[in-house]
């Protein structure tokens, strides 16, 4: 009689650790399905700051930014994309690509004060990033070129607020005059 | 709701009393039948490529383990062979040219990215974005380090954000000496053990070797106490070669002295 009770609480017992077993293989299965959308394919990130006015507003737009571009090699001038940033290495900042490696890149040391120029050519394994707003905007004129593989996403589509969702023009904000 | 009585009646008079929803009803089971001949096309094509179901679900294993796997190993851990010599004798020493040797790579330390001083990393080439390289980590941000730089001595204070690393093999090691301090967003992952060949399976790989490279192996038995002992030892001697120094007196010694 014992007996028959404990095989029939064993078997209770194997179907409910199979059950939970599967159950939590299926949660597993989903976890990685995401995490590998997120990291290789897709991901979409809140962004606020004044760098990249009027492409993106001060209070914080959300789009989404694509992973396959970076990992193909597939960006070029005037995309906007995801990088981490080389002086604190737990922010991701949004920032417009001027230029590839082996590029000469132009741009304006301190427009706050002066109009001065100044030419870089970008080293082997670099990018060159700026904000669209440059008088506002921590980007390569201060600590210089980043390197590629600090490139996280390149943005393709902002979704939020919704009045302005749609996909981002390619071309820079940069003035042509200067 | 017993159907019986009404099959004694007509059709038409059937639509007429119920009217939309059975018609409604009989749509959906059609394309639900459309559903399933659809399906059932897709199983036949598939079994047709793979041979079986057994192979589907075969295939269906495959990639479930590839997912988690490649989770596991973004995420956590993952194990990477190490190419070169640039870490001698740590990692492939020269007496073992046919294998490399196999280390564990933990990746918890991308959370919040603190470093310590002779950590082993890997992190992506500054200067080609698909190589990967295993150094360790020599001074911190804030930290000065002396160098050689064309033949003169040169000091220089490593940025905000960025790290100095350095191959244990000063003589043959593509490092920072080379291409200067490098941002630790490039850092992908902190050596912990070696895991083969079996017979240099080690303890944690933490301990420093020290820039005049006369360490002792430092896996299994090596206590960290002893190890760190040898360090300072080889940190207070006088230095008889002509290796450039590192200049950061106090801050090294003390995390030397507390990391346990």
């Amino acid at each position: 009689m014992v007996g028959l009770i404990g095989r029939l609480w064993n078997l209770q017992y194997k179907s409910i650790v199979k059950e939970a077993s599967g159950k939590t293989l299926a949660v597993a299965k989903f976890f990685c399905v995401l995490h590998v959308t997120n990291t290789y394919l897709c991901t979409f990130a809140l962004a606020y700051g004044p760098s990249m006015i009027p492409t993106f507003n001060l209070t914080g737009d959300m789009f989404l930014a694509e992973r396959l571009s970076i990992k193909f090699g597939k960006v070029g001038p005037g995309d906007i994309v995801l990088l981490r940033s080389p002086e604190s290495p737990r922010k991701v900042m949004v920032k417009r690509l001027l230029g590839l490696e082996s590029h000469s890149v132009t741009y304006v040391v301190d427009p706050m004060n002066s109009d001065r120029c100044d030419t870089i050519v970008v080293p082997k394994g670099h990018v060159w990033v700026e904000g669209d707003n440059i008088y506002n905007s921590r980007d390569s004129r201060q600590f210089g070129p980043v390197p590629y593989s600090l490139l996280e996403g390149k943005v393709f589509c902002k979704i939020w607020p919704p009045k302005e969702f749609g996909s981002l023009m390619k071309s820079g904000m940069k003035d042509p005059d200067l | 709701m017993n159907l019986l009585p009404l099959a004694f009646f007509n059709k038409k008079k059937i639509e007429d009393k119920l009217g939309k929803p059975l018609r409604l009803l009989t749509q959906r089971s059609r394309s639900r039948q459309h559903n399933i001949s659809l399906l059932s096309v897709g199983a036949f094509a598939a079994t047709a490529l793979f041979g079986s179901p057994k192979h589907l679900v075969l295939l269906q294993r495959f990639l479930t383990c590839g997912l988690i796997g490649l989770t596991i190993s973004d995420r956590y851990a993952s194990i990477v062979p190490v190419r070169g010599a640039s870490m001698s004798p740590t990692f492939n020493p020269q007496a073992r040219n046919f294998t490399d040797d196999y280390v564990l790579v933990e990746k918890f330390c991308l959370k919040k990215y603190e470093f310590s001083h002779g950590d082993v990393v890997v992190f992506c080439s500054p200067s080609n974005h698909k190589e990967k390289h295993i150094k360790r980590i020599i001074a911190l941000p804030g930290d000065w380090i002396g160098t050689t730089h064309n033949s003169h001595d040169d000091v220089l204070k490593v940025p905000k954000g960025h790290c100095w690393v350095e191959g244990d093999n000063s003589a043959s090691s593509m490092d920072s000496r080379s291409f200067g301090p490098i941002p630790l967003g490039l850092v992908k992952g902190r050596v912990t053990h070696v895991v083969w060949p079996p017979q240099r399976i080690g303890g944690p790989i933490n301990s420093w070797v020290g820039r005049s490279g006369a360490m002792a192996s430092n896996n299994d038995n090596g206590s960290v106490n002893g190890d760190m002992n040898m360090q300072l030892s080889h940190h207070m001697e006088p230095r008889i070669d002509d290796e450039p120094q590192i200049l950061h007196p106090g801050p090294l010694d003390e995390s030397l002295l507390t990391r346990q």
